[in-house]
């Protein structure tokens, strides 16, 4: 599996101190740790301090974490529990 | 349409919507989503979270949310603020991280423990600053994760607050230690370890004078002056490695130059890690002066105290006295020179026996200095200065002083010169003079001396004194022993010619006499003994006079004292036609010690006085027991008579010696009036008096009562002596036969009398007139017992005695003094020349035949046979007594004291033995003893009958010789016997041809 040394760019929305969004802060920073250590840049937005952010990236779910670097640009909802499923979205791991 | 159906379609439409939504809600809700965003705004379906968010994000404290890594996944603005971070800079961030560097791994550690738990910490600000903080730890599973909860609080406020209560408690201990520390009078000063001071208190300051900060950059090795540098830090060093605390004194120099003594107590401490000796210090040299002062006065005290003690005890010379007080002085003022003197009362010369080298030039040949008046009438210079001005003075700088005027320096220059003269009242009795101390005089020397001249004169005051004493003792001996010797002499030269006035007499009276010759003799005899007793009187009285008699302590029997008076005056009394009689109580003890004699003799005196003053009715002397003290008894001897009586008048007069009651009476009564005056005397000497009780013309009662000791024992009746019984001698028997007796008397007549006595007792007697001859016959001869008169011209007694006591064979042979003395120490010279016993002169019979008794061996024919009994008696002997080989008496008594029966044995004896000698010389001859034994024994058994003692005594011996040996020479014997009978016949012949009956042949035994 080859990870490229681009710069990783992601952006995690969440709303508030809700359950699912420390989890997904949390797991992003896991996932971030093991993967990506000190290639990432985190970015976490809080909807209930700044709704009006979500538009751009046209978000529907809290939390969604979005990546913005590497493309392709995705996105994925939920609290990044399935470890699986995340990191293959993110293609840092291949089937 | 119609609007139902419209509505219908919508319902429908909305409920598919619905379905939809919730479609999607349960997807996302799969996914682990938890808000669905639309441009209306949030909707949350994960749980509610206001207002427990509002109170998150606005509470006062921090609040962080971290996963189980620790990492920061949400903050609130509180935290941001505490950090100086956005929320979002310390998203994901480690949170220990913003604590300090050495609490991380603490609080770390802290939030594994996952306890719902608390903190403090240290919160470091992106500024740089640091709070401390309150971590409050809460553990949450949140969605299934481990997460933690925290509560940030900031203590800042909090901790200055105790910041600032701890100072000022601080503050307020610094204050009250530095009170304390000042407030202290003591100086304490702290060092560290090297001795720096680094504290010292404001006493410190004024005990040294210097300022504070001066000393505290100053070691005390600066201040120290009496230990060394070593010595300071050696000290520290103990107090330090010993932890010791420890007192001690020393020296301080202060900042004026003076130097003090101080005491210091130091104690270790260790404060901080620094090691540091705390020293609180006192000035104690007043203290230390006090202390000088007091030894130097003790010792001061305990010299003056020993020179009185050894004043005391010196023997009383003075040179002793200077001599002890110039050592006194001189040690007590250190001087190396001085002298001691006294004054000479009649000269006022100033004289020195004590005294140093630096006098040695003005003493004389014999040892002494002598500083007289000079034509002033004044003691020279220097010596004499203190004298002159009659005061004590001291100069250290003797010549710039009116002292040395006119001196000029002799060998020993003085440089100090302390002089005190010594009175007595204000009599100038001598002087202390001191030179040349070791340190100059002070007022405080002089003082010293100035007692030590009080002990001086005191010691020559008694000396004078004790002077004086010898001289009036010397004086008051000479005058005692004049009057001994007066006495002695008297006595010896009245006793001597009466003896033989008395002696003969009785002589006389018992030869043949007529009856008138007789009769005149009688009263020559009772004259004579009358003479005696008076004589006695005056010596007696004298004796008590001079304070020379001495009472003796013998045991006596009382009954036989009373029954002596009673013999004394009973005959007397009846003459008068008065009744008489001794009433002894039952409970008086009989057994006494005392001097029996001298009771005896105050009695007599009484009775005497009593009869003598009592014409009609009775004499009675009465003894009572008044009462017991311990082992003595109190008795009461009293003498009442019926007689003329007193008045009050004459009573008082009674006891004055020479005056009787008027001058008729001594007509009238006759005597001295010496008795009652002698009498009261020895009473006086008894320790009593008299009670006086008198009615004239009815009687009158004299009494006195004595404290005497009873004794244990029994005493014998016939041991009590007899004081001087007007009595005939009677008799003699011959029961000291073959006693030798060397007779020793230098007066012819004493001699002759003393002879007499003797022979009547069997005795042979062989005479001497002086030791001389005692010593001569003693080598020739063997005698028994020496009778040796004291007094004798050549060599008298006591030398003679001294001499043959020192011959061996004699050591043993009883001799006993004649004396005519009354005074007792003669008696205990005979008694350390080596004499055995003593007779007085005049002889009197029961005595000499007392003490001859316990001397010589005693023939008792009789055993009950008494010779007191004898003594006691008038009978009238119508036989001689003694004729050569006959002793009658004992014979006479085997008879019953029938004269004409004796005198018939007498005859047979002439009779029936006469030739007994010539036969058993005859049986002997021709070795007939059977025969010669026989006729021994017949003889031996006639003649003890007979009371021919001397032949009995032979045929005794020749009895035994013959026994034993039969066959040897008998001559010797066989010629005693011969000689022995044949005087006894011719004895015989004279008495039974002389015939001599007197009227009366009667004779009564006295029971």
């Amino acid at each position: 599996m080859n990870t490229q040394l681009n710069d990783w760019y992601l952006r995690l929305y969440i709303a508030g101190q809700t359950p699912r969004s420390l989890v997904a802060i949390s797991n992003l920073y896991r996932i971030v740790d093991e993967y990506l250590k000190d290639h990432c840049e985190i970015e976490i937005i809080d909807l209930l301090e700044n709704p009006g952010s979500g538009e751009y990236d046209r978000i529907m779910a809290i939390p969604t974490l979005v990546r913005l670097s590497p493309k392709p640009y995705c996105k994925i909802i939920g609290d990044l529990s399935n470890m699986k499923k995340t990191l293959l979205a993110l293609e840092l791991l291949h089937n | 349409m119609d609007l139902i159906a419209e509505v219908k379609l919508e319902i429908e439409d909305l409920r598919l919507r619905i379905a939809e939504v919730e479609s999607v809600i349960n997807s996302l809700r799969a996914v682990g989503a938890d808000a669905l965003f639309s441009s209306s705004g949030i909707v949350t379906f994960g749980g509610p979270e206001e207002p427990y968010r509002a109170f998150f994000l606005a509470m006062n404290e921090g609040g962080l949310t971290l996963d189980d890594n620790g990492r920061i996944l949400y903050s609130n603005p509180r935290f941001a603020l505490m950090t100086g971070l956005s929320i979002d800079a310390m998203r994901g961030k480690v949170f220990v991280n913003f604590l300090v560097i050495t609490d991380r791994t603490r609080i770390a550690e802290f939030f594994l423990r996952r306890h719902a738990d608390a903190c403090e910490s240290e919160l470091i600000n992106q500024d740089g600053t640091i709070i401390p903080i309150r971590i409050s730890l809460t553990p949450m599973d949140i969605a299934g994760q481990k997460m933690s909860c925290l509560v940030i609080t900031d203590l800042t406020i909090q901790k200055r607050f105790v910041a600032q209560q701890y100072k000022v408690a601080m503050l307020n201990e610094f204050q009250r230690y530095e009170t304390l520390l000042n407030i202290a009078g003591d100086g304490i000063h702290v060092l560290n370890q090297f001795g720096e001071i680094v504290q010292v208190n404001d006493a410190f300051c004024h005990l040294v004078g210097y300022a504070m900060l001066d000393l505290l950059s100053m070691n005390l090795t600066q201040l120290d002056v009496k230990r060394s540098a070593s010595e300071v830090q050696g000290t520290l060093n103990e107090i330090i490695n010993h932890r010791k605390c420890i007192t001690f004194e020393t020296q301080y120099r202060c900042r004026n130059g003076i130097v003090i003594n101080v005491e210091i107590n130091a104690t270790g401490v260790l404060i901080d890690n620094q090691q540091l000796i705390y020293c609180s210090g006192r000035d104690i040299t007043r203290r230390k002066q006090m202390e000088a002062q007091l030894a130097h006065d003790v010792n001061v005290n305990s010299n003056l105290l020993a020179l009185s003690k050894s004043l005391i005890a010196t023997p009383v010379k003075i040179q002793n006295i200077s001599q002890v007080t110039l050592d006194t002085s001189r040690i007590l003022t250190e001087s190396e020179h001085g002298f001691v003197s006294f004054i000479k009362p009649e000269t006022e010369d100033n004289i020195s026996y004590a005294f140093t080298k630096m006098l040695e030039p003005f003493s004389t040949h014999s040892g002494l200095i002598v500083f007289q008046k000079n034509s002033d009438a004044e003691y020279p210079n220097p010596w004499g200065y203190a004298l002159n001005i009659g005061q004590g003075f001291y100069t250290n700088q003797p010549f710039s002083h009116p002292v040395m005027e006119g001196i000029t320096v002799g060998e020993v220059p003085p440089h100090g010169f302390l002089s005190v003269p010594v009175f007595v009242d204000k009599t100038l009795v001598g002087q202390i003079a001191l030179a040349n101390p070791i340190r100059p005089y002070s007022d405080s020397d002089l003082n010293v001396v100035e007692q030590i001249a009080i002990i001086y004169a005191l010691a020559l005051q008694r000396y004078h004194i004790e002077q004086e004493l010898i001289t009036m003792r010397d004086v008051a001996q000479a005058s005692a022993s004049a009057k001994s010797e007066f006495l002695a002499n008297m006595s010896h030269e009245i006793r001597t010619p009466m003896n033989g006035i008395i002696g003969l007499t009785q002589l006389a009276l018992e030869s043949v006499l007529s009856p008138k010759v007789r009769d005149y003799l009688e009263k020559v005899n009772c004259a004579s003994h009358g003479l005696l007793r008076i004589l006695n009187d005056i010596l007696d009285y004298s004796k008590i006079e001079s304070g020379l008699l001495v009472l003796e302590e013998r045991e006596f029997n009382l009954d036989a004292m009373l029954n002596t008076l009673r013999h004394l005056f009973t005959v007397r009394a009846e003459e008068k036609g008065l009744a008489f009689g001794i009433e002894v109580a039952a409970n008086v003890p009989r057994n006494l010690i005392g001097d029996g004699l001298r009771i005896q003799q105050v009695l007599t005196n009484l009775i005497g006085n009593a009869i003598k003053f009592t014409d009609h009715g009775s004499v009675v002397v009465t003894v009572l027991l008044n009462g017991m003290e311990e082992s003595k008894a109190r008795i009461l001897f009293s003498v009442i008579d019926t007689g003329i009586g007193m008045t009050p008048k004459v009573v008082t007069n009674l006891f004055h010696p020479f005056t009787q009651a008027d001058a008729t009476i001594t007509r009238r009564f006759g005597g001295t009036g010496l008795g009652l005056s002698i009498s009261q005397n020895l009473l006086n000497l008894l320790d009593s008096h008299f009670i006086v009780e008198s009615t004239p013309g009815e009687g009158s009662m004299f009494s006195f009562e004595i404290l005497l000791n009873v004794s244990p024992n029994k005493v014998l009746e016939s041991e009590f002596p007899i004081y001087d019984p007007p009595r005939k001698i009677k008799d003699n028997y011959a029961i000291f036969t073959e006693a030798r007796v060397l007779l020793a008397e230098d007066n012819l007549i004493n001699q002759q009398v003393a002879s007499e006595f003797l022979s009547n007792l069997g005795i042979s007697v062989t005479t001497a007139l002086n030791g001389r001859e005692v010593l001569a016959l003693l080598e020739k001869d063997t005698f028994d017992a020496v009778l040796m008169d004291v007094h004798m011209p050549e060599m008298d007694g006591l030398e003679a005695t001294r001499e043959l006591r020192k011959n061996k064979n004699l050591a043993t042979l009883p001799v006993i003094a004649l004396t005519a003395s009354v005074m007792a120490d003669e008696r205990e010279q005979a008694f350390t020349c080596g004499m055995n016993d003593f007779l007085e002169k005049p002889l009197d019979p029961e005595k000499l035949f007392a003490t001859l008794k316990k001397y010589l061996q005693l023939q008792t024919i009789e055993n009950n046979y008494s010779p007191h009994n004898f003594f006691h008696q008038d009978v009238i002997n119508p036989l001689p007594n003694t004729i050569p080989g006959l002793n009658i008496l004992p014979a006479l008594k085997l008879v019953s004291g029938q004269t004409e029966i004796y005198q018939r044995l007498l005859q047979e004896f002439v009779l029936t033995h006469a030739n007994d000698a010539q036969k058993i010389t005859d049986a002997i001859a021709v070795h007939d003893f059977v025969q010669a034994q026989s006729l021994i024994h017949d003889l031996k058994g006639v003649a003890g009958s007979i009371g021919a003692s001397e032949l009995m005594q032979a045929n005794i011996e020749i009895e035994k010789t013959l026994k034993n040996f039969p066959t040897q020479n008998h001559d010797v014997a066989l010629q005693r016997i011969t000689r022995s009978l044949n005087e006894v016949i011719q004895s015989i012949k004279i008495v039974l041809s002389e015939n001599m009956l007197l009227k009366d042949n009667t004779y009564e035994y006295q029971k």
